[in-house]
């Protein structure tokens, strides 16, 4: 019995040193000149203390790798085989985070090839002193067009590699699964109140607030469409939406494949405690969209996008005249004031006016102080996520100036952002990867309104975001986890139909 | 053996008796009989194992190799985490695994031959069949791939092509099982499979082989002339791969009445070898319903099927990759589509992207020849254009961007009647012979003016003429053979003796004189009948 323990001691012993390769600094490595490339991009970044390993892989050929991440004293060590796959051991890397906030961490990667070792340029990576929101809610589905199939709505805790599914359908292909969801949007960075939509079989909205989760049907004769782009107040259970008339076209020659048009919309004031709906503004030649409460939440950004040839044209055919002109239809940053009190709206006001010089905006996300307005500037259009020419700008809202963020932006897509809660970090998505499949990508932004170079979305296995075969869409952080479970949202979509809506008149000059 | 179990066995034990040789002595009954001329019975499992093998590796290889092609399998968790995470997820895994091995068809039928002949044998067992009864047996592995036969592109298209593998998988295994549950109850020893075995008499042995024989027959019937269109496409995307065209053309010519997917890749061979003005009408074009359904069991016009290699080949990149992304988004990435995807993102100069799905692509088992021939082009651009195919692709990607939509809705991919100005020659080509299918005529006159005073192709020139037919002044800048103007007259006089009859019969009784001529196919061919329709597709406006 004995000499079994013993055996199965040695077994552990073998295992557990085989599973724990030590990696040591290579001596006379030679500094070369080479570029170092590494996917994805971690070199010289600002990164948050609580952000997980940033494990990656190195590009650069050679038949072992070996990386050392200095602070000061501390340091660790970790290496790969000839995949290049760079892996950190999680606690050290908390460790070294930890300690390391607020300073320079230097990266210095060896490469062994038939020659010896060589030694990279040390690259940086800067620990911010803020962290960033744990959670990160984003929708995973293909870069497609028209069909959709399985898709989910999921929660990563970014300090770690855990992933929740808040909901998802259709694994095994069902007619009645196949519905879209989309949209998901949650109450001033609390993952306690968000919604998000259904669209096709059992559609409807979502709401989860107070421990339980109703389906809304929000059509209602009075308002223009479906609710579609939510924006909580941060304080009540209001929500705005704009409600839009959609479609899409696919160019034949441009890498941009996929165009999606707004053939009107309008903004709408939705009281989840009520179940009242409202129109704010219902214009036929202005097309509102993309509306965003202020953290004070007596003002609603939004983008408009001003068409007198709608005043000519029938319904039917605005579509038509929004495709053959798609390139000339612009939106300029708006705001609309509003009274808690008596929970009606103000008049529309110009906060940036981008169509005069042939720009178009969309998305604009008001930091959490309430000074800066992030949003997407492009050539055309709203729905920059399919724009190769959309990057983030910033309106600093105490001196009115516009700026891009050129240390984030890239030459492809950057859009559908938002802040995290201390307005010191934002998260976007980016096309930058490949063109196609959009990935979140997280940037510091600092005291002085600036921004940092961006940094993808860290994942256990560096090639994920590779082989992932899916987006990832609307990236939201909250300071915490979704508690409601998968459940409470699937019976809440198969249940019933819907709660109706009631529609009320807030808008001061119809009545 | 305890002793008292070895006293009541001596005592019950009878021996039997032995002639003067030694030998056993013929039982009376057989002895009273004629001798019998002996029956040549080959064993049935090794006769079973033969047949399914020849009919995967030989028969229905196209057929296999294209599902392979359908199928998407790599050994990393990460790809293929959204199977995994299907119920069935394992099984779905276990079939798309061995499916790889119908990427060499003599190999996947060598396996899928052991595995049913291995299920039936363990079933032989499990249920000790006798007599006849041994039928079901030896019939059930041949009645599977029947099924499949039944199933035509729906085995892979718009399905999960694992379960080609799932079935003959879990009957193996529910064998198995029962074998094993029977052998510890009955303690009955297994016979060989390799070897005669059974109780029954040779006569009984002979009649069953016979009627497997004759099953087996009858499946070779059913997948060669009653799928011919099934087996003449996957052997045209077999040919395609290996870009030869000429024997896709010769494959569709034989085509008693050629399916929409044979027809589409018989455009494609023809635009490639720059035939498309002269052969084009030299199938009969009436489509056959090839009873193909959706998931959700609507009847499918199959246009899916073929359209995203239809759009490539006329240089409609972006709708080509669309169409596969659109596929994918459905049934998850299949071999076939990345490859295409990642010559859309080469010649769309995305870089980055082709890295992606040719990074998919070495994933996969046995893919490596692609990744070595075709990889290289994506550090090296210029490679493209010395690709002969990918440069004559390149050749018709349009001048000027527009939206899909526009385009004339496609009774046959592969052609874009909307183009008004093109890349080369070859772009005007396919385009008047989208006009001529579409028999759009004033379209294809529109465009023929430019190549006034030139010699035209065999059908464009046929198609001027009979649109001369109302107004001789529209004839007149062309050179026009006399021979075409005399085949034009004999034509209408031999039409007109039918005048007022169905066109279907019209069309059987001039074939053989006029197929391949436009005109006959302007008024005969290509006539929406019942077994017209298109797919739907579930949509949303915007995912």
């Amino acid at each position: 019995m004995k000499k079994c323990n013993y055996f199965l001691i040695f077994l552990c012993v073998i295992a557990f040193a085989s599973c724990n390769h030590s990696y040591q600094i290579p001596q006379n490595a030679t500094l070369t000149t080479e570029n170092l490339c590494i996917y994805p991009d971690y070199t010289d970044i600002v990164i948050p203390a609580n952000i997980a390993p940033l494990n990656f892989m190195v590009r650069n050929k050679g038949n072992e790798f070996v990386v050392v991440v200095k602070c000061g004293k501390k340091q660790i060590i970790s290496g790969a085989g000839e995949d290049g796959k760079i892996i950190f051991d999680s606690t050290a890397w908390r460790s070294q985070l930890t300690s390391c906030k607020g300073k320079k961490m230097d990266v210095t990667l060896y490469v062994k090839r038939e020659g010896g070792w060589i030694v990279f340029k040390n690259y940086f990576l800067q620990i911010a002193e803020e962290p960033v929101d744990a959670y990160l809610t984003y929708r995973l589905i293909e870069p497609g067009y028209e069909l959709y199939r399985q898709l989910g709505i999921y929660q990563r805790n970014v300090t770690t590699f855990d992933v929740h599914t808040i909901y998802e359908n259709n694994r095994k292909y069902h007619k009645d699964e196949n519905h879209c969801i989309n949209c998901h949007n949650f109450k001033n960075y609390d993952a306690n109140t968000l919604l998000f939509h259904v669209r096709g079989n059992m559609g409807g909205t979502l709401i989860a607030k107070n421990g339980k989760v109703e389906k809304l049907n929000t059509k209602n004769d009075s308002i223009l469409g479906s609710c579609v782009y939510p924006s909580w107040n941060p304080h009540h259970n209001w929500v705005v939406f704009s409600s839009n008339k959609t479609g899409q076209t696919f160019h034949l020659l441009k890498k941009e494949k996929t165009e999606v048009i707004d053939s009107g919309s309008d903004l709408v004031f939705y009281n989840a405690d009520t179940k009242q709906i409202s129109n704010i503004l219902r214009t036929p030649i202005d097309m509102e969209t993309f509306p965003c409460w202020n953290p004070a939440g007596n003002r609603v950004y939004y983008c408009m996008c001003h068409r007198p040839e709608f005043a000519h044209i029938p319904d039917s055919m605005r579509s038509r005249d929004i495709v053959l002109n798609y390139n000339n239809v612009r939106y300029n940053l708006m705001s609309i004031s509003f009274d808690e009190k008596t929970q009606t709206f103000g008049k529309p006001q110009l906060e940036y006016d981008c169509a005069s010089f042939g720009k178009s905006c969309s998305v604009p996300r008001v930091s959490p102080d309430g000074r800066y307005v992030l949003f997407t500037l492009g050539d055309y259009g709203q729905f920059h996520i399919w724009h190769k020419s959309a990057d983030l700008y910033v309106k600093d809202l105490k001196t009115g100036r516009v700026y891009p963020m050129k240390a984030s932006n890239s030459k492809d897509v950057d859009s559908f952002h938002s802040w995290s809660s201390n307005g010191r970090w934002f998260v976007f998505s980016s096309r930058r990867n490949d063109g196609s499949f959009t990935r979140p990508y997280f940037a510091y932004f600092d005291h002085n309104g600036q921004s940092h170079k961006a940094f993808m979305l860290p994942q256990k296995d560096p090639e994920q975001n590779l082989l992932l075969f899916k987006s990832y869409n609307i990236p939201e952080l909250t300071r915490n986890a979704v508690t409601y479970t998968f459940k409470q949202f699937h019976d809440a979509i198969y249940d019933y139909e819907g709660t109706p809506v009631t529609y009320k008149e807030i808008r001061k000059d119809i009545k | 053996m305890s002793s008292k179990k070895y006293k009541e066995n001596k005592a019950n034990y009878k021996p039997q008796k032995k002639n003067l040789a030694g030998k056993h002595q013929p039982l009376p009954s057989v002895k009273t009989k004629r001798k019998k001329r002996k029956l040549p019975v080959i064993p049935p499992f090794i006769l079973l194992f033969v047949m399914v093998w020849i009919f995967c590796s030989l028969i229905y290889n196209n057929v296999f190799y294209i599902a392979e092609q359908y199928d998407y399998f790599a050994f990393d968790k990460t790809i293929m985490q959204n199977i995994l995470d299907m119920n069935t997820g394992i099984l779905i895994l276990i079939g798309r695994f061995l499916l790889l091995s119908f990427h060499y068809p003599l190999f996947g039928g060598f396996v899928m031959a052991v595995i049913l002949t291995l299920a039936a044998w363990l079933l032989d067992y499990g249920f000790h069949l006798k007599g006849f009864a041994r039928l079901i047996v030896f019939v059930f592995p041949i009645l599977y791939l029947a099924w499949e036969v039944f199933q035509g592109f729906n085995l892979y298209y718009q399905n999960e092509p694992g379960y080609i593998f799932v079935y003959p998988f879990v009957a193996l295994f529910l064998a198995f099982i029962i074998a094993v549950v029977v052998r510890l109850k009955t303690k009955r020893h297994i016979q060989p499979f390799w070897k005669n075995t059974g109780e029954e008499n040779p006569q009984i042995k002979f009649i069953n082989m016979l009627v497997t024989m004759v099953v087996f027959v009858g499946l070779i019937i059913f997948a060669v002339p009653f799928r011919d269109n099934t087996q003449t496409t996957v052997k045209m995307q077999r040919l395609m791969e290996d870009n030869d065209w000429d024997g896709m053309i010769d494959a569709a010519l034989k085509v008693k009445r050629p399916s929409r997917s044979v027809c589409c890749y018989y455009a494609i061979a023809l635009s490639q070898t720059d035939q498309i003005g002269s052969r084009m009408f030299d199938i009969h074009y009436q489509y056959p319903n090839m009873h193909i359904h959706t998931r959700t069991g609507e009847p499918d016009a199959t246009t899916e099927y073929y359209a995203f290699d239809g759009d490539f080949y006329a240089g409609l990149i972006n709708t080509s990759y669309h169409e596969c992304m659109e596929h994918s988004v459905i049934d998850g990435p299949s071999i076939l589509r990345l490859k295409r995807m990642y010559f859309c993102s080469l010649l769309n100069g995305e870089l980055e992207l082709g890295y992606k799905y040719l990074n998919l692509i070495s994933k996969m088992p046995f893919e490596s020849d692609f990744v070595e021939k075709y990889g290289p082009m994506l550090y090296s651009p210029s490679m493209v254009k010395k690709d002969p195919n990918l440069a004559k692709v390149a050749e018709l990607i349009p001048l000027e961007d527009s939206f899909e939509q526009w385009y004339r809705t496609p009774l046959f991919i592969g052609y874009n009647v909307m183009l008004s100005s093109g890349r080369s020659i070859r772009a005007l080509y396919n385009s008047l012979a989208a006009c001529l299918y579409n028999k759009d005529l004033d379209a294809f006159y529109r465009r023929t003016l430019p190549l006034r005073g030139g010699i035209l192709p065999k059908s464009f020139e046929e198609a001027v003429v009979l649109y001369g037919l109302k107004d001789a002044d529209r004839i007149k800048n062309f050179q026009i053979s006399p021979m075409t103007l005399q085949t034009t007259r004999s034509f209408l006089s031999d039409a007109l003796n039918y005048k007022g009859q169905d066109r279907k019969n019209v069309y059987y009784k001039l074939c053989s004189q006029y197929l391949g001529y436009y005109p006959f196919y302007y008024y005969f061919e290509n006539i929406p009948d019942e077994n017209y329709f298109l797919s739907k597709k579930e949509t949303s406006h915007v995912n």
